[in-house]
């Protein structure tokens, strides 16, 4: 998409797309026109109707990451970075202070191993009390990081 | 379009200056402090008129990330 708007000419200034509006992609542009033309060449994407957005409103956008993350003891999050990229585990300890670190126990995997993750490496999948058909066995100890085990 | 979609795979962030990369080296500032950890994505076709790249401090045309963590 990139590539077209660099190479046929189109009045294209910009592209950006802000992880907090997933799905959607702003294009800097004189015209409203010359969007259109570009959208229109690539399969995927469609014109929202609609008014322009206005550089403030992109900005406010921009402002309002980083995102915030509320955990709970029991959310399952994903894992987007690091070494363990890609598996859910499920919130053991919750951050304290609004920032840092969660302690989770890994999911998909079948050993019970508490990870501690930056809060911006995962992304909540699931609140406590949605879970549901979750093959997990409850005997597993997962608070053995807050003194409970023998 | 799903979640984490449009951002491209295995290019690399530059620390210094967010600008993006499948090299070693940073093609703007050629730092070598790069890293894989950044989200959002700028592509700045029109430097100079972009009011975009004015407002993030952008200089020249590419990609760069909107956000390097670390
Ligand atoms: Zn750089």
């Amino acid at each position: 998409m990139v590539k077209r708007a660099e190479y046929e000419g189109l009045g294209i200034k910009s592209i950006i797309s802000v992880p907090s509006v997933r799905g959607y992609l702003f294009v800097e542009a004189d015209r409203e026109f010359d969007v259109r033309r570009l959208v229109s060449a690539v399969s995927r994407a469609k014109l929202l109707p609609g008014s322009p957005v206005s550089m403030e409103d992109i900005e406010t956008m921009l402002r309002r990451e980083p995102e915030k993350i509320e955990l709970e003891t029991g959310d399952i999050v994903k894992i987007i970075k690091g070494n363990f990229k890609g598996y859910r585990a499920l919130v053991v300890s919750p951050p304290t202070g609004g920032k840092g670190f969660v302690t989770a126990k890994l999911l998909d995997i079948n050993r019970d191993w508490e990870v501690r993750l930056p809060v911006d490496s995962i992304q909540l999948e699931k609140k406590a009390g949605e879970v549901e058909g979750e093959e997990e066995s409850e005997e597993e100890v997962w608070y053995s990081g807050l003194g409970e085990s023998a | 379009m799903e979640r984490g979609d449009w951002k491209v795979p295995r290019l690399k962030a530059c620390k210094r200056c967010k600008a993006l990369t499948s090299k070693e080296v940073c093609p703007v500032c050629g730092s070598r402090d790069l890293t894989i950890n950044w989200e959002g994505l700028v592509a700045i076709v029109d430097p100079v008129r972009s009011e975009l790249a004015k407002r993030l401090g952008i200089e020249s045309s590419g990609l760069y990330a909107l956000r390097v963590m670390e």
